[in-house]
């Protein structure tokens, strides 16, 4: 997430100053500071619901608090005066606040709708991660800009700096490698999920055409989709989601290699069976030969039969088992490494 | 006389036959502004669309000048403002004037062959008919009118000597002959006047306003739409082929419904004229019977085996034997083999892109090929290749699934509308079923659906194209109610359908197939090409125009195609079989040029049986066995014929069929050079 660096002014003056009294530029540098500070405080809310938080109308909500922290604290950076004629910092600091708002109320509001749409299609989640990606960045970049006319300020006004990380800027990062770490794998799985899905449609609508090329389709998500997670290292040392992850792709190959060319065997052999049932049918008075024939073919397509019911079974069973442990282990994963903060 | 046989292939895809009704609503004007609705490409009303118009009624009543006098012709021109008040819906009564000419010249052409009748001809004076002319030979006086009908006669007469193998005197072959030969025209003049003559005429009049927007734009009323779709979805045994009869009054085959005993015979195409039918000891002369005779033949026919004789469109006379069933529910319309070589090479054909709508067991044809792909591919096959000769084409969205079979995502195709509103069309399926050497084999008769197939495969660098030119419709036709209220006629009142180009299709690239077809990478000479039948030789066809290209993420490496053609060229040199199918194209093509027919008789005799000895032994060429390879089923449907065992004599038919194609065997040569060329590297 945002790598918010909270600058603290080398003074032990207070943190809080009214807005039109301000003794020196440090105070002047420290008041806009804290409004960006404040503004973290409030992303970070919003953050944190979005990876722990179930519920979309509390997000939203989130996010119009973030929006209206904005246009507050762009309220009161524009009560400041001038420093000494020099208007720079005063300037920047209301087009950062100008532009957080904008990203917020407009690309997050857009991102809100992507979500909705997101799990349609691999192309969707992809967008829509992008997207949270760009809107992320924007906002990175408005942040650097505002912290280097700081500086520039700081040195003009003889201020001195010190860097100093505050524990709202480190909870920062820490969601924001969280983020980047979790996208990642996320789009991995999603990849394979979301071509496993068209695949089981296409099984319950028996259409060859289309289970042999989402088939074919999966068995390549799933070969790129292992070779990334061998690329991929532990979150600190926490290797659940890329088990569980590994796990997943290894059923959805199964799927691939042994259970579905089994479903469309037994699809292509019953029609061939109705076709026999249907000559049977029409016979008056069939030979023993053909009375055989056709007791072997009835036992053969039962069988065929019990054995598709068994495998469709074990495959709803298993991706149930998997798709569960998977979503737990996110859960987990959250919990244990994405701040908290309310 | 050829001439005509050419033209055949024009009505394609299938025109329904029409009988129209004589309803007052049906107005000019009415149809006029439907077509202006709904066409592609409109057209304004002006003397130049009336006398299009007209040149396309007197191709409709009579094409090859025989009932009509040059002054007839130029009077009917002249009176072309009749027409455009029709089309303004000012009662201009075009078909009145036209009619009442019409029938006069029909009455006379009876009246002059009732007295044809009397007395032998004379085949020993030097006379000529003239063939292969672009010109129609309107008569310009009586006694032009009575020579015209004279060698028309003669020609019959003549040409049935020849064929006949019986020992009899030329006399008496002659007066028997001449006698048929009158009789059917005389029978045919009849039928014209006699059941619907308005109903004709008024056929005529509305299809040469439809066939002045473009080729495929016809008009029919739904009576036979209708049987043909009952026949369809019946459960009653069928042979599988509709009929319909041209103006020649010559029987053709319009269709074939999917998975019949006609389509599975492989044998019959859209076009094929009707010869001769037996079964038992019954036998029908389909040259001279008419529609309705042949389908009470038909119905008299149930266990039999039916035997069929047709001409095909290269004058070969095919003999198909044919067996009345059901279609079976379940069963496979598309069929595949194996040809086991050097390499082992899957076979695939599709004689047309079915839908569900189409027949009983809702059977797509996509889906249906992708059963047979994946049975190949359990074979482990080297290559493939989809054999798409003759066919017509049919369901656009049909085509787009069998693509994606072959590709993995993205653009196939774009649809442009009438008001150039463009969509594109995508392969929505990620995945492919089969990423090995494929081959499409083509011909002139490959159009549509297939041609959009071929293209959007050619396109990808997905799969070498093999044969001739395509035919070159890149348009989409829709078949829609003529609308009842733009007449004020109530719900229902109205039954009458029109077949409307209404959208013209592009190439991912932004090319069209229209006018133009594909041109195959590796092109195969082909008797064919010696007729101009493909669109670009059709009247009011759309030109070709370009739509924006769309981006491809990923194409296959470019096919090496003049690495191919030139090793292709090779063999076909020293190939007996080509050798003849090239020269009897030449031959062809000099047959095409208007040319002096004498009908002398002797002459007329010693050049018919060259000319006979010529298509048999092409027959014969044409058909020589392969020795590259052998054809076999595939293992899963070879089980299905163990458990089954019926087809198999189909089977087996269609095997030694496939074993004996000179172009699958050149397909097969080309595959086999695309392993040698990948393995050895361009320099």
């Amino acid at each position: 997430m945002l790598r918010v660096k909270l600058l603290i002014v080398c003074m032990a003056a207070a943190l809080v100053a009214e807005a039109q009294n301000f003794k020196h530029a440090g105070e002047y540098i420290t008041y806009v500071g804290k409004a960006q500070s404040d503004f973290s405080k409030k992303y970070l809310t919003y953050i944190s619901e979005m990876s722990h938080g179930r519920n979309a109308r509390k997000l939203e909500r989130r996010r119009k608090e973030v929006i209206d922290a904005c246009w507050d604290l762009k309220s009161k950076i524009n009560d400041m005066p001038y420093w000494e004629g020099d208007k720079s910092l005063k300037e920047s600091s209301v087009n950062y606040f100008d532009l957080l708002y904008k990203v917020f109320n407009e690309d997050y509001a857009k991102i809100v709708d992507m979500e909705a749409i997101s799990e349609q299609s691999y192309d969707n989640m992809e967008a829509y991660m992008m997207a949270q990606e760009q809107a992320h960045g924007k906002l990175q970049e408005a942040s650097d800009v505002q912290d280097s006319l700081i500086k520039v300020f700081a040195r003009q006004h003889n201020v001195n700096l010190i860097d100093e990380k505050s524990d709202i800027s480190q909870k920062l990062e820490q969601a924001s490698e969280v983020n980047k770490y979790y996208s990642e794998l996320y789009l991995v799985f999603f990849k394979s999920f979301k071509q496993e899905s068209y695949m089981v449609l296409a099984t319950n609508e028996n259409n060859v055409n289309n289970i042999e090329q989402n088939k074919n389709a999966l068995a390549t998500t799933v070969a790129e989709g292992l070779a990334r997670l061998e690329t991929m290292k532990a979150f600190k040392g926490d290797n659940s989601l890329i088990n569980n992850c590994r796990k997943l792709l290894q059923f959805y190959n199964k799927e691939v290699e042994e259970k579905v060319p089994g479903i469309v065997d037994y699809y292509m052999k019953s029609e061939v069976f109705d076709k026999l049932k249907r000559e049977m049918d029409g016979k008056r008075s069939p030979g023993k030969d053909e009375v055989d024939k056709y007791n072997k073919a009835v036992k053969d397509i039962n069988e065929a039969g019990n054995k598709f019911n068994n495998t469709q079974k074990q495959m709803n069973t298993d991706r149930e088992n998997l798709l569960n442990a998977w979503n737990q282990g996110v859960q987990n994963f959250m919990d244990k490494h994405m701040p908290f903060y309310n | 006389m050829r001439k005509y046989l050419v033209l055949l292939l024009i009505s394609f895809p299938a025109v329904f036959t029409c009988h129209a009704q004589t309803s007052s609503g049906n107005s000019l004007q009415f149809l006029y502004k439907f077509l202006q609705a709904n066409h592609v490409q409109p057209r304004q009303i002006d003397d130049r669309l009336a006398l299009d118009i007209i040149t396309q009624f007197l191709e409709g009543v009579d094409d090859d000048g025989r009932f009509l006098y040059a002054s007839d012709v130029r009077f009917l021109q002249n009176n072309a403002s009749l027409v455009l008040q029709d089309l303004q819906g000012q009662r201009g009564d075009f078909l009145k004037l036209a009619g009442g000419l019409v029938r006069r010249r029909l009455l006379t052409a009876d009246s002059l062959l009732s007295k044809f009748s009397s007395s032998p001809f004379d085949y020993t004076v030097e006379e000529f008919i003239v063939t292969g002319t672009d010109s129609v030979p309107y008569a310009v006086n009586d006694q032009q009118f009575l020579s015209h009908w004279r060698k028309l006669i003669k020609y019959d007469v003549l040409k049935t000597v020849a064929e006949s193998k019986g020992r009899e005197e030329f006399a008496t072959l002659e007066a028997r002959f001449r006698k048929g030969a009158i009789e059917q025209e005389r029978k045919s003049i009849a039928r014209i006047l006699n059941e619907d003559f308005e109903g004709w005429l008024q056929k005529a009049y509305f299809n040469a306003l439809a066939a002045s927007f473009d080729p495929h734009t016809v008009y029919f009323p739904p009576r036979e739409k209708e049987e043909f779709e009952e026949s369809v979805t019946g459960v009653t045994p069928i042979f599988g082929f509709r009929l319909e009869q041209n103006e020649k009054d010559e029987i053709i085959i319009a269709d074939l419904v999917p998975g019949s005993s006609a389509w599975k015979s492989g044998r019959l195409h859209h076009g094929d004229v009707l010869l001769q039918l037996s079964f038992d000891k019954q036998t029908l002369d389909a040259s001279t019977a008419d529609l309705r005779e042949v389908h009470e033949f038909l119905e008299g026919i149930e266990l039999q085996e039916l035997q069929l004789s047709v001409k095909k469109a290269n004058m070969q006379v095919e003999n198909v034997s044919l067996v009345k069933e059901a279609i079976k529910l379940d069963e496979n319309f598309v069929r595949s083999f194996v040809l086991e070589g050097e390499r082992k090479i899957g076979y695939i054909v599709l004689p047309a892109f079915y839908t569900p709508l189409e027949n009983e067991q809702g059977s797509s044809c996509a889906n249906d090929i992708a059963k047979e792909v994946v049975k190949l591919v359990r074979e482990k096959i080297d290559g493939l290749i989809l054999d798409l000769r003759f066919n017509g084409g049919g369901s656009l969205g049909e085509a787009l699934n069998v693509a994606g079979i072959f590709i993995n995502e993205g653009p196939l195709v774009v649809i442009k509308d009438k008001e150039g509103k463009m969509v594109t069309m995508k392969d929505m399926n990620r995945g492919t079923i089969y990423n090995g050497p494929l081959a499409i084999l083509v011909n002139g008769l490959s159009a549509s659906a297939s041609e959009l197939l071929a293209a959007v495969l050619q396109d990808y660098n997905r799969a070498v194209i093999v044969g001739s030119d395509t035919y070159g419709k890149g348009t989409v036709q829709q078949v829609i109610p003529l609308d009842e209220d733009m007449n004020g006629l109530k719900k229902g009142e109205r039954k009458d359908f029109v077949k409307v180009t209404q959208s013209r299709f592009y190439r991912v690239n932004g090319s069209t197939v229209q006018y133009k077809g594909v041109h195959p990478d590796v092109l195969l000479p082909d008797v064919y090409d010696a007729y101009a039948f493909r669109e670009s030789a059709q009247r009011y066809s759309l030109r070709p125009d370009s739509a924006k290209q769309v981006r491809i993420n990923s194409f296959g490496a470019a096919v090496p195609a003049k690495s191919l053609q030139e090793r292709a060229d090779k063999r076909l040199a020293a190939d007996s079989g080509f050798a003849q199918v090239a020269t009897t194209r030449e031959w062809l093509r000099r047959q095409f040029n208007a040319r002096r027919v004498s009908l002398q008789r002797d002459v007329f005799i010693k050049n018919y049986l060259s000319e006979a000895g010529m298509y048999s032994r092409l027959a014969e060429k044409f058909h020589e066995k392969s020795t590259s390879y052998e054809v076999r089923n595939n293992a899963f449907d070879r089980d299905q014929l163990v458990l089954v065992g019926s087809g198999s004599a189909i089977n087996q038919a269609t095997i030694a069929r496939l074993e004996q194609d000179i172009y699958l065997a050149e397909t097969f040569n080309i595959l086999r050079d695309l392993f040698d060329l990948a393995k050895t590297p361009s320099p």
